[in-house]
Protein backbone atom coordinates (compact mmCIF):
# COMPACT_ATOMS: atom_id res chain seq x y z
CA UNK A 1 0.00 0.00 0.00
CA UNK A 2 1.44 3.34 -1.08
CA UNK A 3 -0.21 6.67 -0.40
CA UNK A 4 1.29 9.29 -2.68
CA UNK A 5 0.81 13.00 -2.69
CA UNK A 6 1.57 14.27 -6.15
CA UNK A 7 2.31 18.00 -6.45
CA UNK A 8 -0.49 18.74 -4.03
CA UNK A 9 -1.40 22.41 -3.76
CA UNK A 10 -4.12 24.26 -1.93
CA UNK A 11 -4.52 27.97 -2.34
CA UNK A 12 -6.77 30.22 -0.26
CA UNK A 13 -7.15 33.67 -1.81
CA UNK A 14 -3.50 34.63 -2.33
CA UNK A 15 -1.99 32.28 0.24
CA UNK A 16 -0.67 28.83 -0.61
CA UNK A 17 -1.54 26.71 2.42
CA UNK A 18 0.04 23.66 0.79
CA UNK A 19 2.56 24.30 -1.92
CA UNK A 20 3.35 21.70 -4.59
CA UNK A 21 3.91 18.98 -2.03
CA UNK A 22 4.96 15.50 -3.13
CA UNK A 23 5.66 12.60 -0.79
CA UNK A 24 5.13 8.85 -0.67
CA UNK A 25 3.93 7.08 2.42
CA UNK A 26 4.09 3.34 3.04
CA UNK A 27 2.85 1.48 6.12
CA UNK A 28 4.30 3.00 9.26
CA UNK A 29 3.75 5.87 11.64
CA UNK A 30 4.48 9.32 10.24
CA UNK A 31 4.79 12.29 12.53
CA UNK A 32 3.94 15.62 10.94
CA UNK A 33 5.45 18.54 12.79
CA UNK A 34 5.27 22.19 11.96
CA UNK A 35 4.42 25.55 13.40
CA UNK A 36 1.04 27.21 13.41
CA UNK A 37 -0.09 27.96 9.86
CA UNK A 38 2.42 25.55 8.33
CA UNK A 39 -0.40 23.84 6.39
CA UNK A 40 -0.67 20.62 8.40
CA UNK A 41 -4.44 20.68 8.83
CA UNK A 42 -5.06 21.60 5.19
CA UNK A 43 -2.79 18.74 4.12
CA UNK A 44 -4.60 16.28 6.39
CA UNK A 45 -8.01 17.39 5.13
CA UNK A 46 -6.91 16.84 1.54
CA UNK A 47 -5.55 13.37 2.39
CA UNK A 48 -8.88 12.65 4.09
CA UNK A 49 -10.66 13.59 0.83
CA UNK A 50 -12.87 16.21 2.47
CA UNK A 51 -11.01 19.14 0.97
CA UNK A 52 -10.50 19.46 -2.75
CA UNK A 53 -6.93 20.32 -3.77
CA UNK A 54 -6.44 23.38 -5.97
CA UNK A 55 -4.09 21.19 -8.01
CA UNK A 56 -2.30 17.89 -7.67
CA UNK A 57 -3.60 14.53 -6.51
CA UNK A 58 -3.71 12.16 -3.59
CA UNK A 59 -3.14 8.64 -4.92
CA UNK A 60 -3.58 5.32 -3.22
CA UNK A 61 -1.68 2.61 -5.09
CA UNK A 62 -1.82 4.82 -8.15
CA UNK A 63 -5.58 5.53 -7.96
CA UNK A 64 -6.87 9.01 -7.31
CA UNK A 65 -8.67 8.91 -3.95
CA UNK A 66 -11.31 11.37 -5.21
CA UNK A 67 -12.29 8.75 -7.81
CA UNK A 68 -12.21 5.94 -5.25
CA UNK A 69 -14.90 7.71 -3.21
CA UNK A 70 -16.53 5.44 -0.65
CA UNK A 71 -13.94 2.68 -1.15
CA UNK A 72 -11.23 5.07 -0.02
CA UNK A 73 -13.22 6.43 2.90
CA UNK A 74 -13.91 2.86 4.01
CA UNK A 75 -10.15 2.48 4.48
CA UNK A 76 -9.83 5.79 6.24
CA UNK A 77 -9.95 6.86 9.87
CA UNK A 78 -9.85 10.58 10.55
CA UNK A 79 -9.67 12.64 13.69
CA UNK A 80 -9.91 16.37 12.95
CA UNK A 81 -8.13 18.93 15.08
CA UNK A 82 -11.27 20.78 16.06
CA UNK A 83 -14.32 18.61 16.21
CA UNK A 84 -17.67 18.73 17.93
CA UNK A 85 -20.03 16.06 19.19
CA UNK A 86 -23.72 15.60 19.82
CA UNK A 87 -23.94 16.54 23.49
CA UNK A 88 -27.08 14.52 24.24
CA UNK A 89 -25.45 11.32 22.96
CA UNK A 90 -23.75 8.92 25.33
CA UNK A 91 -20.27 7.67 24.39
CA UNK A 92 -21.85 4.39 23.30
CA UNK A 93 -24.55 6.11 21.21
CA UNK A 94 -21.91 8.27 19.61
CA UNK A 95 -19.81 5.30 18.49
CA UNK A 96 -22.94 3.49 17.26
CA UNK A 97 -23.86 6.57 15.23
CA UNK A 98 -20.39 6.78 13.69
CA UNK A 99 -20.58 3.03 13.00
CA UNK A 100 -23.79 3.65 11.01
CA UNK A 101 -22.00 6.28 8.94
CA UNK A 102 -19.07 3.93 8.41
CA UNK A 103 -21.43 1.20 7.23
CA UNK A 104 -20.61 -1.20 10.04
CA UNK A 105 -23.46 -3.64 10.70
CA UNK A 106 -25.25 -3.13 14.02
CA UNK A 107 -24.14 -6.28 15.84
CA UNK A 108 -20.55 -5.73 14.88
CA UNK A 109 -20.79 -2.06 15.82
CA UNK A 110 -21.95 -2.95 19.31
CA UNK A 111 -19.01 -5.28 19.97
CA UNK A 112 -16.47 -2.97 18.35
CA UNK A 113 -17.71 0.04 20.29
CA UNK A 114 -17.46 -1.90 23.54
CA UNK A 115 -13.96 -3.05 22.72
CA UNK A 116 -12.77 0.42 21.73
CA UNK A 117 -14.32 2.16 24.72
CA UNK A 118 -12.34 -0.28 26.82
CA UNK A 119 -9.16 0.41 24.82
CA UNK A 120 -9.43 4.16 25.32
CA UNK A 121 -10.41 3.83 28.95
CA UNK A 122 -14.00 5.04 28.63
CA UNK A 123 -15.88 1.81 29.36
CA UNK A 124 -16.89 3.08 32.81
CA UNK A 125 -18.58 6.13 31.30
CA UNK A 126 -19.98 4.44 28.19
CA UNK A 127 -23.54 5.35 29.16
CA UNK A 128 -22.83 8.91 30.24
CA UNK A 129 -23.70 11.91 28.09
CA UNK A 130 -20.75 13.37 26.21
CA UNK A 131 -21.55 16.85 27.52
CA UNK A 132 -20.38 15.67 30.95
CA UNK A 133 -16.97 14.60 29.58
CA UNK A 134 -13.68 16.43 30.13
CA UNK A 135 -11.63 17.59 27.13
CA UNK A 136 -9.34 14.58 27.42
CA UNK A 137 -12.27 12.15 27.50
CA UNK A 138 -13.79 13.74 24.38
CA UNK A 139 -10.42 13.48 22.67
CA UNK A 140 -10.18 9.78 23.55
CA UNK A 141 -13.69 9.25 22.20
CA UNK A 142 -12.56 11.02 19.02
CA UNK A 143 -9.63 8.61 18.73
CA UNK A 144 -12.00 5.66 19.22
CA UNK A 145 -14.31 6.82 16.42
CA UNK A 146 -11.33 7.21 14.08
CA UNK A 147 -10.29 3.56 14.48
CA UNK A 148 -13.81 2.14 14.66
CA UNK A 149 -13.72 0.84 11.07
CA UNK A 150 -10.26 -0.69 11.50
CA UNK A 151 -8.81 1.75 8.93
CA UNK A 152 -5.79 1.07 6.75
CA UNK A 153 -5.03 4.78 6.69
CA UNK A 154 -5.34 6.71 9.91
CA UNK A 155 -5.10 10.50 9.90
CA UNK A 156 -4.91 12.14 13.32
CA UNK A 157 -4.72 15.90 13.60
CA UNK A 158 -3.33 16.88 17.01
CA UNK A 159 -4.59 13.69 18.66
CA UNK A 160 -2.80 14.28 21.95
CA UNK A 161 -4.11 17.82 22.48
CA UNK A 162 -5.90 17.91 25.82
CA UNK A 163 -4.58 14.55 27.00
CA UNK A 164 -2.76 14.32 30.31
CA UNK A 165 0.62 12.49 30.41
CA UNK A 166 -0.95 9.18 31.41
CA UNK A 167 -3.53 9.40 28.64
CA UNK A 168 -0.78 10.28 26.16
CA UNK A 169 1.12 7.13 27.09
CA UNK A 170 -2.06 5.10 26.64
CA UNK A 171 -2.60 6.76 23.25
CA UNK A 172 0.96 6.01 22.13
CA UNK A 173 0.59 2.36 23.11
CA UNK A 174 -2.75 2.13 21.31
CA UNK A 175 -1.33 3.62 18.11
CA UNK A 176 1.83 1.52 18.28
CA UNK A 177 -0.18 -1.70 18.56
CA UNK A 178 -2.61 -0.53 15.88
CA UNK A 179 -0.06 0.67 13.34
CA UNK A 180 1.31 -2.56 11.89
CA UNK A 181 0.73 -2.71 8.12
CA UNK A 182 -1.14 0.58 8.20
CA UNK A 183 -0.32 4.14 7.35
CA UNK A 184 -0.70 6.40 10.36
CA UNK A 185 -0.14 10.11 9.92
CA UNK A 186 -0.33 12.23 13.02
CA UNK A 187 0.36 15.88 13.48
CA UNK A 188 1.31 17.26 16.82
CA UNK A 189 3.07 20.08 18.54
CA UNK A 190 4.22 17.68 21.24
CA UNK A 191 7.54 16.52 19.85
CA UNK A 192 7.99 13.82 22.50
CA UNK A 193 4.91 12.02 21.13
CA UNK A 194 6.45 11.92 17.68
CA UNK A 195 9.75 10.81 19.16
CA UNK A 196 8.02 7.95 20.97
CA UNK A 197 5.94 6.43 18.15
CA UNK A 198 6.81 7.82 14.72
CA UNK A 199 8.93 5.80 12.31
CA UNK A 200 9.41 8.81 10.09
CA UNK A 201 9.04 12.50 10.66
CA UNK A 202 7.85 15.11 8.17
CA UNK A 203 8.73 18.68 9.01
CA UNK A 204 6.35 21.13 7.37
CA UNK A 205 6.90 24.83 6.91
CA UNK A 206 5.03 27.32 4.74
CA UNK A 207 3.10 24.57 2.99
CA UNK A 208 6.15 22.52 2.09
CA UNK A 209 7.96 19.55 3.60
CA UNK A 210 11.32 21.05 4.48
CA UNK A 211 12.77 17.93 5.99
CA UNK A 212 11.81 14.28 6.26
CA UNK A 213 13.31 11.01 7.33
CA UNK A 214 13.73 8.74 10.31
CA UNK A 215 14.33 10.42 13.64
CA UNK A 216 17.99 9.41 13.46
CA UNK A 217 18.36 10.94 9.97
CA UNK A 218 16.77 14.15 11.10
CA UNK A 219 18.83 14.40 14.22
CA UNK A 220 21.96 14.11 12.10
CA UNK A 221 20.72 17.17 10.24
CA UNK A 222 20.80 19.26 13.39
CA UNK A 223 23.86 17.59 14.94
CA UNK A 224 26.60 20.15 15.56
CA UNK A 225 24.09 22.98 15.86
CA UNK A 226 23.12 22.42 19.49
CA UNK A 227 25.26 24.04 22.15
CA UNK A 228 25.37 24.49 25.87
CA UNK A 229 26.90 27.45 27.58
CA UNK A 230 27.08 28.49 31.20
CA UNK A 231 26.18 32.15 31.79
CA UNK A 232 25.47 34.43 34.71
CA UNK A 233 21.71 34.43 35.60
CA UNK A 234 21.56 38.13 34.83
CA UNK A 235 22.66 37.49 31.23
CA UNK A 236 19.87 35.02 30.46
CA UNK A 237 17.47 37.57 29.00
CA UNK A 238 20.11 38.89 26.65
CA UNK A 239 20.88 35.40 25.32
CA UNK A 240 17.19 34.60 24.92
CA UNK A 241 16.68 37.76 22.90
CA UNK A 242 19.65 37.16 20.63
CA UNK A 243 19.60 33.39 20.12
CA UNK A 244 17.21 30.43 20.03
CA UNK A 245 17.31 29.05 23.55
CA UNK A 246 15.84 25.54 23.70
CA UNK A 247 16.18 25.13 27.41
CA UNK A 248 17.73 26.63 30.50
CA UNK A 249 18.55 25.12 33.85
CA UNK A 250 20.31 26.27 37.01
CA UNK A 251 23.53 24.60 38.05
CA UNK A 252 25.27 25.95 41.12
CA UNK A 253 25.08 29.69 40.69
CA UNK A 254 25.20 29.60 36.90
CA UNK A 255 22.53 29.17 34.25
CA UNK A 256 23.11 26.53 31.60
CA UNK A 257 21.55 27.55 28.29
CA UNK A 258 20.84 25.11 25.49
CA UNK A 259 21.16 27.08 22.29
CA UNK A 260 20.32 26.17 18.69
CA UNK A 261 22.78 27.88 16.41
CA UNK A 262 24.71 27.18 13.20
CA UNK A 263 27.90 28.47 14.81
CA UNK A 264 29.13 28.25 18.40
CA UNK A 265 27.42 31.10 20.25
CA UNK A 266 30.54 31.72 22.31
CA UNK A 267 34.06 30.40 22.75
CA UNK A 268 33.00 28.47 25.81
CA UNK A 269 30.05 26.77 24.09
CA UNK A 270 30.09 22.97 24.13
CA UNK A 271 28.42 20.94 21.37
CA UNK A 272 25.81 18.50 22.76
CA UNK A 273 23.72 15.68 21.22
CA UNK A 274 20.54 16.93 19.54
CA UNK A 275 16.98 15.91 20.31
CA UNK A 276 13.87 16.14 18.13
CA UNK A 277 12.82 19.19 20.11
CA UNK A 278 16.05 20.86 19.03
CA UNK A 279 15.25 19.94 15.43
CA UNK A 280 11.84 21.56 15.79
CA UNK A 281 13.36 24.75 17.12
CA UNK A 282 16.02 24.62 14.43
CA UNK A 283 13.27 24.82 11.80
CA UNK A 284 10.87 26.99 13.81
CA UNK A 285 13.12 29.24 15.89
CA UNK A 286 10.29 31.56 16.92
CA UNK A 287 8.25 28.76 18.51
CA UNK A 288 8.89 26.74 21.60
CA UNK A 289 7.54 23.22 21.56
CA UNK B 1 -13.32 -23.46 19.45
CA UNK B 2 -15.90 -20.88 18.51
CA UNK B 3 -15.28 -17.20 19.24
CA UNK B 4 -18.30 -16.85 21.54
CA UNK B 5 -17.04 -19.77 23.64
CA UNK B 6 -13.58 -18.20 23.90
CA UNK B 7 -15.22 -14.94 24.94
CA UNK B 8 -17.35 -16.73 27.54
CA UNK B 9 -14.30 -18.42 29.08
CA UNK B 10 -12.39 -15.15 29.04
CA UNK B 11 -15.25 -13.46 30.87
CA UNK B 12 -15.36 -16.24 33.44
CA UNK B 13 -11.60 -16.08 34.05
CA UNK B 14 -10.88 -14.22 37.26
CA UNK B 15 -7.09 -14.64 37.43
CA UNK B 16 -7.24 -17.01 40.40
CA UNK B 17 -3.98 -18.74 39.53
CA UNK B 18 -2.21 -15.40 39.14
CA UNK B 19 0.57 -16.78 37.08
CA UNK B 20 2.15 -14.36 34.69
CA UNK B 21 2.07 -16.80 31.79
CA UNK B 22 -1.69 -17.35 32.02
CA UNK B 23 -2.27 -13.61 32.17
CA UNK B 24 -0.15 -13.19 29.06
CA UNK B 25 -2.11 -15.93 27.28
CA UNK B 26 -5.42 -14.37 28.28
CA UNK B 27 -4.18 -10.98 27.10
CA UNK B 28 -3.13 -12.43 23.75
CA UNK B 29 -6.47 -14.26 23.39
CA UNK B 30 -8.37 -11.08 24.13
CA UNK B 31 -6.35 -9.31 21.47
CA UNK B 32 -6.98 -12.14 19.02
CA UNK B 33 -10.71 -12.19 19.57
CA UNK B 34 -10.78 -8.44 19.15
CA UNK B 35 -8.80 -8.78 15.93
CA UNK B 36 -11.24 -11.48 14.82
CA UNK B 37 -14.08 -9.01 15.23
CA UNK B 38 -12.13 -6.33 13.41
CA UNK B 39 -11.40 -8.59 10.45
CA UNK B 40 -15.06 -8.86 9.51
CA UNK B 41 -15.42 -6.41 6.68
CA UNK B 42 -19.08 -6.58 5.76
CA UNK B 43 -20.67 -3.19 5.19
CA UNK B 44 -24.31 -2.22 5.28
CA UNK B 45 -26.28 -1.66 2.08
CA UNK B 46 -28.45 1.41 1.54
CA UNK B 47 -31.63 -0.08 3.02
CA UNK B 48 -29.84 -1.23 6.18
CA UNK B 49 -28.31 2.23 6.35
CA UNK B 50 -31.72 3.85 5.87
CA UNK B 51 -33.22 1.79 8.69
CA UNK B 52 -30.29 2.71 10.97
CA UNK B 53 -30.70 6.40 10.13
CA UNK B 54 -34.40 6.06 10.87
CA UNK B 55 -33.61 4.39 14.19
CA UNK B 56 -31.19 7.17 15.16
CA UNK B 57 -32.85 10.25 13.66
CA UNK B 58 -36.43 9.13 13.01
CA UNK B 59 -38.03 10.35 16.23
CA UNK B 60 -36.59 13.85 15.90
CA UNK B 61 -37.64 14.08 12.24
CA UNK B 62 -41.18 12.79 12.83
CA UNK B 63 -41.50 14.88 15.99
CA UNK B 64 -40.61 18.07 14.11
CA UNK B 65 -43.00 17.35 11.26
CA UNK B 66 -45.92 16.35 13.51
CA UNK B 67 -45.39 19.43 15.71
CA UNK B 68 -45.52 21.58 12.56
CA UNK B 69 -48.67 19.79 11.39
CA UNK B 70 -50.37 20.47 14.72
CA UNK B 71 -49.33 24.13 14.55
CA UNK B 72 -50.64 24.49 10.99
CA UNK B 73 -53.90 22.72 11.89
CA UNK B 74 -54.37 25.10 14.83
CA UNK B 75 -53.78 28.04 12.52
CA UNK B 76 -56.38 26.54 10.22
CA UNK B 77 -58.94 27.21 12.93
CA UNK B 78 -58.01 30.87 13.37
CA UNK B 79 -57.04 32.04 9.87
CA UNK B 80 -59.87 33.10 7.57
CA UNK B 81 -59.81 31.72 4.06
CA UNK B 82 -57.20 29.14 5.02
CA UNK B 83 -56.62 27.57 1.55
CA UNK B 84 -55.00 30.82 0.42
CA UNK B 85 -52.65 30.60 3.38
CA UNK B 86 -51.59 26.95 2.85
CA UNK B 87 -48.54 27.91 0.71
CA UNK B 88 -47.50 30.38 3.42
CA UNK B 89 -47.35 27.63 6.03
CA UNK B 90 -45.84 24.83 3.92
CA UNK B 91 -42.24 26.18 4.20
CA UNK B 92 -42.59 25.62 7.97
CA UNK B 93 -42.40 21.88 7.32
CA UNK B 94 -39.08 22.37 5.54
CA UNK B 95 -37.90 24.67 8.33
CA UNK B 96 -38.72 21.99 10.91
CA UNK B 97 -36.46 19.53 9.07
CA UNK B 98 -33.47 21.88 8.81
CA UNK B 99 -31.95 21.23 12.26
CA UNK B 100 -31.70 17.55 11.34
CA UNK B 101 -30.32 18.18 7.86
CA UNK B 102 -27.71 20.60 9.22
CA UNK B 103 -27.02 18.94 12.55
CA UNK B 104 -23.43 18.01 11.62
CA UNK B 105 -22.60 21.64 10.81
CA UNK B 106 -24.36 22.92 13.90
CA UNK B 107 -22.47 20.49 16.14
CA UNK B 108 -19.14 20.76 14.27
CA UNK B 109 -19.32 17.08 13.38
CA UNK B 110 -19.16 17.67 9.63
CA UNK B 111 -15.47 16.87 9.15
CA UNK B 112 -15.86 13.52 10.89
CA UNK B 113 -19.08 12.70 9.02
CA UNK B 114 -17.66 13.71 5.63
CA UNK B 115 -14.74 11.32 6.06
CA UNK B 116 -16.89 8.23 6.64
CA UNK B 117 -17.71 5.54 4.09
CA UNK B 118 -21.39 6.34 3.73
CA UNK B 119 -21.10 9.63 2.00
CA UNK B 120 -22.76 12.78 3.22
CA UNK B 121 -24.95 12.55 0.13
CA UNK B 122 -26.16 9.14 1.24
CA UNK B 123 -26.88 10.40 4.74
CA UNK B 124 -28.83 13.37 3.42
CA UNK B 125 -30.72 11.18 0.94
CA UNK B 126 -31.71 8.83 3.76
CA UNK B 127 -32.89 11.76 5.89
CA UNK B 128 -34.78 13.29 2.96
CA UNK B 129 -36.56 9.98 2.36
CA UNK B 130 -37.67 9.91 6.01
CA UNK B 131 -38.66 13.60 5.92
CA UNK B 132 -40.48 13.11 2.59
CA UNK B 133 -42.36 10.06 3.87
CA UNK B 134 -43.45 11.86 7.04
CA UNK B 135 -44.47 14.91 5.00
CA UNK B 136 -46.66 12.77 2.73
CA UNK B 137 -48.51 11.62 5.83
CA UNK B 138 -48.65 15.16 7.30
CA UNK B 139 -49.86 16.73 4.05
CA UNK B 140 -52.49 14.00 3.61
CA UNK B 141 -53.81 14.73 7.11
CA UNK B 142 -53.76 18.46 6.42
CA UNK B 143 -55.61 18.07 3.14
CA UNK B 144 -58.18 15.71 4.66
CA UNK B 145 -58.88 18.21 7.43
CA UNK B 146 -59.07 21.07 4.97
CA UNK B 147 -61.36 19.12 2.61
CA UNK B 148 -63.64 18.28 5.53
CA UNK B 149 -63.76 21.94 6.59
CA UNK B 150 -64.36 23.24 3.07
CA UNK B 151 -66.85 20.49 2.24
CA UNK B 152 -65.94 20.41 -1.43
CA UNK B 153 -66.02 24.15 -2.19
CA UNK B 154 -62.37 23.95 -3.33
CA UNK B 155 -61.08 21.22 -5.64
CA UNK B 156 -58.67 18.73 -4.10
CA UNK B 157 -56.28 19.25 -7.06
CA UNK B 158 -55.99 22.93 -6.14
CA UNK B 159 -55.28 22.07 -2.52
CA UNK B 160 -52.62 19.52 -3.49
CA UNK B 161 -50.94 22.10 -5.72
CA UNK B 162 -51.00 24.72 -2.91
CA UNK B 163 -49.02 22.23 -0.85
CA UNK B 164 -46.62 20.82 -3.41
CA UNK B 165 -45.58 23.93 -5.33
CA UNK B 166 -44.06 25.86 -2.38
CA UNK B 167 -42.73 22.64 -0.88
CA UNK B 168 -40.79 21.69 -3.99
CA UNK B 169 -39.53 25.24 -4.45
CA UNK B 170 -38.16 25.28 -0.89
CA UNK B 171 -36.56 21.83 -1.05
CA UNK B 172 -35.04 22.47 -4.49
CA UNK B 173 -33.31 25.69 -3.42
CA UNK B 174 -32.18 24.11 -0.15
CA UNK B 175 -30.64 21.14 -1.97
CA UNK B 176 -28.96 23.52 -4.37
CA UNK B 177 -27.45 25.37 -1.42
CA UNK B 178 -26.18 22.11 0.06
CA UNK B 179 -24.74 20.89 -3.22
CA UNK B 180 -22.89 24.15 -3.80
CA UNK B 181 -20.80 23.39 -0.72
CA UNK B 182 -21.99 26.63 0.89
CA UNK B 183 -24.20 24.66 3.20
CA UNK B 184 -25.46 27.05 5.77
CA UNK B 185 -28.25 26.44 8.23
CA UNK B 186 -29.09 30.11 8.59
CA UNK B 187 -29.17 30.66 4.80
CA UNK B 188 -31.71 27.85 4.55
CA UNK B 189 -33.79 29.33 7.38
CA UNK B 190 -33.78 32.68 5.56
CA UNK B 191 -34.79 30.90 2.38
CA UNK B 192 -37.83 29.22 3.94
CA UNK B 193 -38.93 32.48 5.57
CA UNK B 194 -38.54 34.24 2.23
CA UNK B 195 -40.61 31.62 0.38
CA UNK B 196 -43.29 31.82 3.08
CA UNK B 197 -43.27 35.64 2.84
CA UNK B 198 -43.46 35.49 -0.97
CA UNK B 199 -46.59 33.36 -0.82
CA UNK B 200 -48.03 35.67 1.81
CA UNK B 201 -47.64 38.57 -0.63
CA UNK B 202 -49.23 36.55 -3.43
CA UNK B 203 -52.14 35.54 -1.18
CA UNK B 204 -52.74 39.16 -0.20
CA UNK B 205 -52.26 40.93 -3.51
CA UNK B 206 -53.14 38.26 -6.07
CA UNK B 207 -56.26 36.59 -4.65
CA UNK B 208 -57.27 35.67 -8.18
CA UNK B 209 -54.53 33.06 -8.18
CA UNK B 210 -56.54 31.14 -5.60
CA UNK B 211 -59.66 30.85 -7.72
CA UNK B 212 -60.43 27.36 -8.91
CA UNK B 213 -59.97 28.60 -12.48
CA UNK B 214 -56.32 29.50 -11.83
CA UNK B 215 -55.41 25.82 -11.52
CA UNK B 216 -53.49 25.93 -14.83
CA UNK B 217 -51.03 28.51 -13.44
CA UNK B 218 -50.42 26.30 -10.43
CA UNK B 219 -50.06 23.29 -12.70
CA UNK B 220 -47.41 25.05 -14.80
CA UNK B 221 -45.57 26.09 -11.63
CA UNK B 222 -45.83 22.54 -10.35
CA UNK B 223 -44.34 21.07 -13.53
CA UNK B 224 -41.54 23.67 -13.58
CA UNK B 225 -40.57 23.13 -9.93
CA UNK B 226 -40.98 19.37 -10.29
CA UNK B 227 -38.37 19.38 -13.07
CA UNK B 228 -35.86 21.33 -10.96
CA UNK B 229 -36.69 19.21 -7.93
CA UNK B 230 -36.12 16.01 -9.94
CA UNK B 231 -32.80 17.38 -11.23
CA UNK B 232 -31.62 18.11 -7.68
CA UNK B 233 -32.64 14.64 -6.52
CA UNK B 234 -30.84 13.21 -9.57
CA UNK B 235 -27.66 15.07 -8.56
CA UNK B 236 -28.01 13.71 -5.05
CA UNK B 237 -28.50 10.14 -6.26
CA UNK B 238 -25.51 10.43 -8.63
CA UNK B 239 -23.43 11.64 -5.68
CA UNK B 240 -24.61 8.65 -3.65
CA UNK B 241 -23.78 6.23 -6.46
CA UNK B 242 -20.33 7.73 -7.01
CA UNK B 243 -19.71 7.80 -3.27
CA UNK B 244 -19.03 11.52 -3.29
CA UNK B 245 -19.07 13.57 -0.14
CA UNK B 246 -21.64 16.15 -1.35
CA UNK B 247 -19.57 19.24 -0.79
CA UNK B 248 -16.12 19.74 0.68
CA UNK B 249 -14.96 21.60 3.73
CA UNK B 250 -13.39 24.76 2.39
Amino acid sequence: MVLSLDRLTKTYANKKAVDNLSIEMRPGVYGLVGGNGAGKTTLMRMISAILEPTSGEVLLDGKNVADMGADYRDMLGYLPQDFGYYPHYTAKDYLHYIAVLKGIPRREAVSKSKHLLDEVGLSDVANKKIRTFSGGMKQRLGIAQAILNDPQILILDEPTAGLDPKERVRFRNLISSFASNRIVLLSTHIVTDVEAIADRVLVMKNGRIVSQGSIRDLLEEVEGHVWEIAVEPSETDKWEAETTVANLRREDNRTILRIISEDPPSDSAVSVPATLEDLYLYHFPTERS
Amino acid sequence: MRVYKIKKYLRLYRGVEETKKIDETVFECRKLTAVGIMDDHRRTDFFEFLSEVFRMNGIQILGGQIATLILVCLLNGVVDDFPRMIPVFIPFFVMAALPMLYRAELSRMNEIELATKNSYAQLQLARLIIIGASDIVCFTVLLLIESAVLKGSMGIVNLILYVLVPYMLCVTIMLRLMRSGKRDFYASIRLTVLVSFLWGIIALFKPGLYQASAVSIWMISFITFAIFFALEIKHLIINVKEGKTYGFVS
